[in-house]
């Protein structure tokens, strides 16, 4: 359950809707309009999943911490 | 010396090429205070993309405009609509904005819409098999106009008996909310269509209430029952939103993206040859000719542009028409390439209001114009006298002639 992600967002990609912002408050922050990680790694919640699987430019990749692997 | 008048945002050399004329404006004065309109123009891909991100250009156009002309609108018998229109989350700033969206931002997710895909796949392919095997017809009226609106309504939970009754109302208000002009009708058919359809959809609300089926409107209820602080009025608003978000903006992306292909050969060649590459000439078609020509902002405090300070209240006209064409951001900006990388475009705005459907625009835009192109050969546009509607913040045809062979019969 304590799944621990790293947080990855395309600033390339990202267009500022904020629906991460919106989705989990205390994930993410706008910063000059684009989308941010208020810190690189968190645990998986379901907040973290609605933003990642919410964005409509899937700027948001979210890596498991110990394997590497893509959860996101 | 110009060819525009450059005060009349509807000039018919404006609706017919809206390019050549933001264009001249965005040379000529990219910060530029429209008399006629009492309204700013940004022209300039930069201050638009950094006017979209600021919140000091506030979406929130309604709430001024009812206050300053309120004895106007109770007078002019509309003041219910606007009631509606109000609560829709494009005219919100947050934290409604917020608030809003994120009830809706998961059924529009990238993920959620490709579920999407074989629905859209059949919706195109029936309203193409209606056609006869050959002939001339109007590709806006039998095809890129109804594709979008079934898919949406279907997507609400609307039952396909009572489709056309959907598409009329959606014509009645689109007709207020993108600003005809020679329609004297329009606020009254605007505030009938409103009626009707707030009226229609609060029994397909009460309906789906009681016996909840998989659409966004039993979502909806069920976002409002969860305590999401969604009012009963707000669940109806957001329904109409969607509905008319939905259908003539994706009508546009279909039938100005087919046009730009019928006027290009090579590139329609290109993508029969090689479908894959409709993905990225989607993007190209948004920053070419793509639906949304203005965007409307209204400044809540004093700011300033390239050395113009815009005062709070003032209005803003957004081009995205013109920063769609900025040389300073895309090389050779009026030729189509559907090759190029055209992914900055600003067709879907940008910032906090960039367009919620823009995933669903991009499946459909795609799908249909795949199909068209597979099913359609031959197809070639019928005379050069497009009809462009009279209208400042959309660019769409009013109809889109063009004759075709079918598959069939070319054997």
């Amino acid at each position: 359950m304590n799944d621990q992600v790293r947080i990855m967002v395309d600033r390339e990609l990202c267009v500022g809707s904020a629906s991460c912002v919106a989705s989990a408050p205390q994930r993410f922050v706008l910063d000059e309009g684009l989308s941010s990680a208020i810190t690189p790694t968190a645990t998986l919640d379901d907040d973290l999943r609605d933003a990642a699987e919410g964005c409509p430019v899937m700027a948001i990749t979210l890596l498991d911490v110990k394997t590497g692997e893509g959860v996101w | 010396m110009s060819e525009f008048d450059l005060d009349d945002l509807l000039s018919p050399a404006a609706v017919q090429d809206p390019y050549g004329f933001f264009g001249t404006l965005r040379e000529q004065a990219p910060v530029h205070f429209n008399e006629r309109y009492r309204s700013w123009i940004l022209t300039r891909y930069d201050d638009i993309s950094a006017a979209f991100k600021d919140p000091r250009f506030s979406s929130d156009r309604i709430t001024p405009f009812l206050t300053q002309k309120q004895e106007e609108v109770r007078a002019s018998g509309l003041a219910d609509t606007f009631d509606v229109l109000a609560d829709w989350l494009v005219f919100k700033d947050p934290p409604d904005h917020t608030r809003l969206r994120k009830l809706v931002h998961r059924a529009f997710s990238p993920r959620a819409v490709q579920q999407m895909s074989e629905r859209v796949e059949r919706i195109a392919g029936e309203l193409l098999d209606e056609l006869p095997p050959e002939g001339e017809i109007d590709l806006i009226r039998e095809f890129a106009y109804p594709l979008p609106a079934i898919v949406i309504a279907e997507m609400l939970g609307v039952p396909p008996s009572d489709r056309e009754l959907f598409k009329r109302w959606s014509d009645d208000i689109s007709a207020l909310v993108f600003g005809g002009l020679e329609d004297p009708g329009r606020h009254e058919r605007a505030a009938a269509g409103m009626l009707e359809l707030v009226n229609y959809l609060s029994d397909l609300i009460q309906r789906y209430s009681v016996e909840p089926e998989d659409n966004l409107i039993s979502a909806l209820v069920r976002a409002q029952e969860e305590g999401d602080s969604l009012s009963p009025e707000e669940v109806v608003a957001t329904c109409t939103l969607l509905l008319f978000g939905g259908h003539e903006t994706t009508t546009n992306l279909i039938g100005n993206g087919l046009l730009a292909l019928m006027q290009h050969p090579s590139q329609m060649a290109l993508l029969r040859r090689s479908p894959d590459a409709l993905r990225g000439a989607i993007e190209e078609f948004l920053r070419f000719d793509g639906p949304a020509k203005a965007v409307v902002r209204a400044v809540r405090e004093d700011v300033e542009v390239d050395a113009h300070k815009l005062r709070a209240g003032d209005r803003v006209f957004l081009i995205p028409a013109s920063g769609n064409r900025d040389p300073r951001i895309f090389a050779n900006p009026d030729e189509l390439d559907v090759t190029r990388n055209a992914a900055q475009h600003l067709g879907f705005g940008l910032g906090i209001h960039y367009c919620l459907g823009a995933p669903l625009a991009r499946l459909e835009g795609s799908i249909a114009i795949r199909q068209v192109l597979q099913r359609l050969p031959y197809l070639e546009l019928v005379g050069d006298d497009l009809d462009w509607q009279p209208v400042l913040l959309s660019r769409g045809l009013s109809e889109l002639p063009v004759t075709y062979r079918s598959v069939e019969a070319t054997r």
